[in-house]
């Protein structure tokens, strides 16, 4: 008798504790479907698109600082070994560092491609169809941005290997959980993609909106216009590349021109498009960022990336985009260097990244103008004004013995205004020059064509996508 | 069980007694003078009745009567008595003119280890049909080590150990029979007096400072362990199922015993320094080769340097002490323990402190019901450098810092040196600490509900609380940054078992066990991070104007488990084992949430019959065979769902945002691995010589694998239970005493495990160009179809053609070649050790005791990768570089290091290739170990003193291998990373180690 109450009490205590509930939810995460939920969800969703592109591979100085060490305005002061290898043109397919910038872009377009997936269809009542067709379009806008970024670095440009040049693969679906293998698409199907889907976004996107963070930092009737005359302008077609920049700068009250160059870091009319950073929340990493790349060691940088003697050269002792926005340091062994001071912080890595600037629509303009009509006063005066801000002297029409010193000249100005914004790269190739000039260790390796000048589809993902085909050299 | 055993026991007494008096009536007639004398022990302080007192070298003997005393002649000529007893150690005492003699009688540690420790219980270690290997005290206690598993290095058959690195705090990386994972954690289970312990093996557990996440056994001291039992075949794992997979490491605290009080003070102290420190260029070198490369003259180079491996490499202190004190009345026992360690690592600003305390008692209500309770409490205090692939570390940039760069500027203040930090201003100024507080403990009763049935509850918990706290200084971090981060990891577990035991008639033996668990943790997290500060000397985030993190999470997962275990014997010559669990998990998909796991075993005690009970060398023989399975659930606690995460990385512009972080897998479950084990077990030559050997196959399937998808599909990898891996060996253990005289005594024992890893399937995974499918786990090492899980796939380095002065590779073809391509990468070999082991040879004679265990490893490779730096041409004025580099090719030069300088080669020349890369076979004297215990006789003297011995250590004292000065072979620089072993970036070698020690015992 006494056992069997012993045996009572036991299951009893024993069924105390098998009460055992397994579910238990994440606390820092949402399952797929409540993402898409309601309005809040929707537009954390697409927040969530532009947050993706303010990493360090996306548009936190990666694919920018690659284009400047491939070119010729900084010099490699670097440690990384697979940076190093890409500035002496030996890179190889399984740099790992490329790897993970492609990677970085892809998932970015897949939360791009979600949210034009499941906008439409999300449940909430109160979301209007004009809500969901700007959230669609701000993705739309974004996939197409980041894969113009991609295809310029992973394919010939059009100019060198022709619109069959093989590019980057399209992708527009959200994954569902079958794997597909994409195969590299054409650079000409890629343009052809990224123009047509921002022709058909623009009605759907506003001038501006609430605050002067988004206006500028998400996708507006400005920044699709002006991404469709960077393309245009890359392309060759001037009459489109000349026809879109003026659709950006004839919105007078949103874009202009600074009128000295305290307008680096504040939100105002200069910027077209830039991603917001805040002490808080940046793509800085430990393997570097825009403060860190661009700073000198003294200040707390990496001091990766100074001035090249080439683009010290280019600059007049008085232009004030040498003089203003540079620094100089005098390293361990006393050898003085000059730093640019466009993204001066270097504590907390706040900077935006500057994407589309004003005045590389204006340039965009005068080039294009410049290639259509020669010699004309609208690209003078565009470039005048620009010259005018850095205190340097005016052209007039006479200082110009043909119409290619005029469009040299135009794309002068555009090195010095833009320099380290990640630019010089593409402006050379497009306009088949060299990566270096003539007497550079690299000049042969860095001609427009070889195969060294665009970077290796990585490694990794031929390895398990028998689609992709790699870039010559890299086999 | 144990009551066969005494049994046994009883009866050899009984006989040996008996021939023992024939003797001593055989021996009269030459007697000549008498000795008499008392026999006691610690448990037996009023004297052993039944010693066996002998003459040594004649046939006189006798026993102790009930008092434990004794009286015996000697006859002429001999002058040495020996004490014997079942249990207890023997022990020998030269006579002289001694007409009295009292013996104190030590525990026989071999016949402790009779009883070894399983999953829920105890077991009689020679009917015993699981596959086990077990460390005493002995082996453990007065070694300078951080943590026990340390102990276990070349100490048990078919454990591999690598110590991380010689960083103070560093995990160790274990592996018990091979790894059988690729994804999960590789870590076996560690349990405490039945507490399965937090092993960090998730992320949350991640800091700040490199590599070196939760080390499971960190708070434990190893003064407070008495017994370590690592279990290795499935018969062994199955009980802890889904956890068991990777193997299973029972820890047992000491215990109090009836009796008087006793109380043991231990102290020691000593010093370290590294096993070796790999070249550099001085200032001079490194402006010659500068020089020669840019034709520069040398005087044109800076001419003032600084040695900065010099500077921060010091010799490094250790010290311990520990007082612990046990004892108890008949129905209480105690064991109470403090220690504190303290460690100054020879690494410039690496310090680690440990309080421990521990409580352990054991209460009988009545002869009925029992309680008990063990308490552990300790806080760790790491001053921590970062480890390893990091610029903050001292033992990294010490060797990339330019020779010239310079600490101090003109004034003596520290130089703000950027990416590449100021070591000096690091270790001075910067505040790196990292403290754990941790409390494990249980608490348990147990109830005889019959004589034969036992139910016991247990209550334990594992609570961590660590905090992180990083202040750098303006001179680092401009402005000056702060962060702390405090983790909370609360964990506890229920479990109730009914344990049935029962002999039935004199050959049936019947065994059963019964339980359920049920475990839980629930773990949180903050971290702040700020920057801007007035002053230095502010120390917290509070003072920071710019907050940068503000955050806090939460996770958690649950377990529950039934589990049994049958046991039958006949005749105590067969023997039966059945074992089954099944557990569900909070981590699994909804589709595959529980799983069941089991073993079978059985065994034949070959020594009991008849055909062998005749001869005369062997003492016991057993075979043993198991088949059993267990799982791994070592994942993300939620792998399954998919997820879209909020967080720094989904907000944008100051406002909310989410985004795709992981796709969805519902019908994620466990890993399995199925375990085939053979052993055979033999005590040889009255005991003096013990063989064990294991041949075992153990097959992984459903292996976790994140199978890589295209980034164009926006993700990275999609979990899955995929692929297949078999891990297969060969264990031995040979516990030899090869010499037995009086006073001397020299006994050998060798561990050794042989081990073959072959990944057999990877479906879904990539393919390369041989079309082997494949799971990169680095640049230089991927899991391989028909291969290790941790191969070496590199350019092979075919060495400087000494006619061109340029480098050549081989490319696949096998053709030397001057271009440099990643395509033509082959395989070279695996990670892990073929063979693994340590050999101990201790020699005892009078009171001193000589100890030296060599480890040895054979047949694996490791990349060192940091020697990509350090070779590379390309480097001159970013890096300090390596001196072969000087070493160029010229005419009068041809058979050179390094390129020519103005050959097309030098830009290739630091590519990754297998130049960067060595095989790891070793042999090391790990340690050496000198003891002089005091004799009874002084120790009676002092009236106050049971026991004293001073004893003095070395660690790492020798190393004998192929490689160079600075490389060295025993590396984990990506800590316990399944996919990524062998590999080294500045990765600070082990310490060797001298100490010096004293242990009293009162």
């Amino acid at each position: 008798m006494k056992n069997l109450k012993t045996i009572l009490f036991i299951g009893l205590f024993g069924s105390l504790f098998s009460c055992e509930n397994l579910d238990i939810d994440p606390q820092q995460s949402l399952s797929t479907e409540l993402a898409f939920a309601d309005k809040q969800s929707v537009e954390g969703s697409l927040l969530g698109v532009y947050s993706l592109t303010q990493e360090w591979e996306v548009f936190g100085s990666l694919p920018q600082v690659i284009a400047d060490f491939q070119s010729d305005n900084v010099r490699f002061i670097g440690s990384f070994p697979t940076l190093q290898e890409i500035n002496i043109y030996t890179t190889q397919a399984d740099n790992v560092t490329l790897r993970d910038l492609w990677k970085a872009h892809y998932r970015a377009i897949l939360a791009a491609n979600a949210v034009v997936a499941f906008t439409p269809d999300s449940p909430d009542e109160t979301l209007t169809t004009e809500e969901r067709n700007q959230y669609v379009a701000e993705a739309k806008f974004m996939r197409s941005l980041l894969m113009f970024q991609l295809v310029n670095l992973y394919a010939q440009p059009v100019n060198v290997g022709g619109e069959d040049a093989l590019g980057i693969p399209i992708v527009t679906d959200a994954f569902s959980g079958e794997i597909t293998g994409y195969s590299r698409n054409t650079v000409g199907e890629v343009h052809a993609f990224i123009i047509n889907e921002l022709n058909e976004i623009v009605a759907d996107l506003p001038d501006t909106y609430a605050t002067s963070a988004f206006t500028r930092g998400r996708a507006t009737k400005g920044a699709a216009n002006a991404l469709l005359s960077r393309i245009h302008l890359y392309r060759g077609e001037w009459q489109l590349a000349a026809e879109k920049a003026k659709a950006v700068l004839d919105a007078e009250d949103v874009y202009g021109l600074a009128s000295n160059y305290n307008f680096w870091g504040e939100n105002n009319s200069e910027y077209v498009f830039s991603i917001q950073n805040s002490e808080i929340d940046n793509g800085r990493t430990g393997s570097g960022g825009w403060g860190s790349y661009y700073n000198s060691a003294e200040d707390g940088g990496r001091g990766d990336a100074p001035f090249s003697d080439y683009l010290l050269e280019a600059y007049a002792a008085s232009d004030e985009r040498l003089t203003a926005l540079s620094k100089e340091n005098v390293n361990a062994e006393g050898v003085s260097l000059l730093y640019t001071t466009k993204f001066p912080d270097v504590v907390t890595h706040s900077d935006n990244s500057p994407i589309i600037r004003t005045t590389e629509v204006v340039l965009n303009r005068a080039e294009a103008l410049a290639q259509l009509n020669g010699i004309n006063d609208e690209s003078l005066e565009l470039i005048n004004e620009l010259r005018e801000r850095a205190g340097l002297e005016i052209f007039s029409a006479g200082d110009f013995d043909s119409e290619d010193a005029f469009i040299a000249q135009i794309l002068e100005e555009r090195r010095k205004e833009l320099a380290f914004e990640g630019h010089r790269r593409m402006d050379l190739l497009r306009n088949n020059l060299p990566l270096r000039p003539e007497g550079d260790t690299y000049f042969d390796a860095s001609k427009p064509g070889e195969n060294k000048t665009i970077l290796p589809i990585p490694q990794r993902e031929l390895d398990i996508n028998t689609g992709l085909v790699q870039n010559p050299g890299y086999e | 069980m144990l009551k066969n055993l005494n049994l046994l026991l009883t009866m050899k007494r009984v006989l040996l007694s008996l021939a023992f008096s024939m003797l001593a009536v055989i021996s009269v007639m030459a007697q000549s003078r008498t000795v008499t004398g008392t026999v006691t022990s610690e448990d037996e302080p009023n004297g052993i009745p039944g010693v066996n007192v002998s003459v040594k070298g004649t046939m006189v003997g006798t026993i102790t009567d009930i008092d434990g005393t004794y009286t015996l002649s000697i006859p002429e000529g001999s002058n040495v008595l020996s004490f014997s007893f079942v249990g207890l150690e023997t022990q020998e005492k030269v006579i002289d003119n001694q007409s009295q003699i009292d013996v104190f009688l030590m525990p026989d540690v071999k016949t402790l280890g009779e009883v070894v420790v399983v999953g829920y219980g105890t077991q009689s270690a020679k009917m015993s049909v699981q596959s086990i290997s077990s460390l005493d005290n002995s082996q453990i206690e007065r070694m300078p080590i951080f943590t026990a598993q340390e102990a276990l290095q070349g100490q048990a058959a078919g454990v591999q150990l690598t110590g991380t690195s010689g960083v103070g705090g560093a995990q160790q990386n274990i592996r018990i029979r091979g790894v059988a994972s690729l994804t999960a954690g590789g870590s076996p289970l560690f349990v405490v007096d039945g507490v399965p312990l937090n092993d960090g093996s998730s992320d949350d557990y991640a800091n700040e400072s490199g590599a070196v996440t939760l080390n499971p056994l960190m708070e434990l001291n190893p003064n407070e362990i008495e017994s370590i039992s690592v279990l290795k075949d499935a018969s062994a794992v199955a009980i802890y199922g889904s956890r068991g997979a990777n193997g299973v490491i029972l820890i047992k605290t000491k215990k109090g015993k009836s009796g008087k009080s006793t109380i043991n003070v231990d102290f020691y102290r000593g010093i370290q320094n590294p096993t070796t420190v790999r070249p550099y260029m001085s200032l001079d070198q490194y402006n010659q080769y500068r020089s020669a490369r840019t034709g520069d003259p040398v005087s044109s180079f800076p001419q003032t340097g600084f040695d900065w491996p010099d500077a921060v490499i010091e010799q490094g202190k250790i010290s311990n002490l520990n007082v612990s004190a046990s004892g108890g009345s008949e129905n209480t026992t105690y064991f109470i323990s403090g220690t504190y360690f303290m460690q100054d690592t020879y690494a410039l600003g690496n310090e680690l402190d440990r309080f421990n305390g521990r409580l352990n008692m054991t209460h009988k209500f009545s002869e009925k019901a029992r309680f008990g309770a063990n308490v552990g409490l300790a806080k760790t205090y790491n001053d921590r450098i970062n480890s390893d692939n990091s610029t903050f570390a001292p033992l990294t940039s010490a060797f990339l810092h330019l020779p010239y760069t310079q600490p101090f500027d003109d004034n003596g203040n520290y130089t703000r040196l950027g990416f590449i930090p100021n070591l000096l201003a690091l270790a001075d100024l910067a505040q790196t600490d990292y403290i754990t507080r941790r409390t494990t403990a249980n608490t348990y009763f147990e109830f005889d509900i019959l004589p034969d049935l036992t139910f016991k509850t247990d209550w334990g918990i594992d609570q961590i609380q660590t905090e992180e706290t990083m202040r750098y200084p303006d001179i680092i971090e401009p402005t000056g940054q702060g962060y702390k981060r405090i983790i909370q990891d609360y964990k506890w577990l229920s479990t109730n078992t009914l344990n049935y035991q029962k002999y039935f008639g004199e050959s049936h033996y019947f065994g059963a066990l019964l339980g359920y668990s049920y475990e839980q943790s629930d773990f949180s997290s903050m971290t702040v991070e700020g920057s801007g500060f007035v002053s230095d000397k502010l120390p917290n985030v509070a003072s920071a104007a710019t907050p940068t993190i503000t955050s806090a999470t939460g996770t958690g997962w649950r377990l529950a488990s039934y589990f049994a275990r049958i046991n039958y014997r006949y005749k105590d010559k067969l023997l039966f084992e059945g074992s089954a669990r099944r557990d569900g998990s909070s981590r699994f998909g909804m589709d595959n949430r529980y799983g069941n796991f089991w073993a079978l075993s059985g065994g034949w005690v070959l020594s009991e019959e008849k055909f062998l009970q005749n001869n005369s060398f062997l003492d016991f023989l057993k075979i043993n065979a198991s088949y059993g399975t267990a799982g791994n659930d070592r994942v993300d606690n939620f792998a399954s769902l998919g997820l879209y995460q909020a967080g720094s990385l989904g907000d944008y512009a100051g406002s909310p945002g989410i985004y795709p972080s992981q796709p969805a897998n519902p019908t994620l479950g466990w890993e399995e691995s199925a375990q085939f084990d053979f052993t055979l077990y033999a005590t040889m030559f009255n005991s003096k010589l013990d063989v064990e050997a294991s041949v075992w196959n153990k097959r992984t399937t459903g292996l976790l694998l994140d199978v890589p998808i295209p980034y164009t599909t926006g993700y990275a990898s999609y979990a899955q239970n995929a692929g297949v891996m078999r891990n297969r060996g060969i264990d031995l253990m040979i516990n030899s005493l090869n010499v037995q005289t009086s006073g001397f005594e020299w006994r050998t024992i060798l561990n050794v495990g042989f081990l073959e890893n072959e990944v057999l399937e990877l479906p879904g995974a990539s393919e390369d160009n041989e079309g082997r499918r494949f799971v990169q786990g680095s640049s230089s090492q991927r899991a391989i179809e028909g291969y290790s899980v941790n191969t070496f796939y590199l350019v092979r380095y075919n060495g400087i053609n000494p006619e061109t002065g340029e480098a050549e590779w081989l490319n696949s073809d096998g053709e030397p070649t001057t271009e440099y391509s990643t395509n033509d990468r082959e395989i070279i070999g695996s990670a892990i050790p073929r063979i693994s082991g340590g050999l101990t040879n201790t020699f005892s004679y009078k009171g001193f005791d000589l100890s030296a265990l060599f480890t040895f490893t054979q047949g694996n490779y490791i990349m060192y990768d940091d020697l990509r730096f350090l070779y590379n041409p390309n480097n001159l004025n970013s890096f300090n570089l390596d001196p072969q580099l000087l070493d160029y090719w010229t005419e009068d030069n041809p058979n050179s290091f390094a390129p020519r300088l103005d050959g097309t080669t030098q830009a290739n020349f630091g590519q990754r290739s297998t130049i960067h890369i060595r095989k790891g076979d070793h042999i090391r004297l790990r340690n050496l170990s000198l003891t002089y215990n005091v004799p009874a006789e002084i120790l009676e003297r002092t009236k106050v003193l049971r026991s004293a011995r001073i004893y003095g250590m070395a660690q790492n004292l020798l190393t004998f291998s192929d490689l160079e000065e600075g490389l060295e072979p025993e590396i984990s620089g990506n800590g316990s990373d399944n996919q990524i072993q062998g590999e080294s970036f500045f990765t600070p070698a082990q310490a060797k180690s001298f100490t010096l020690g004293v242990s009293l015992g009162f």
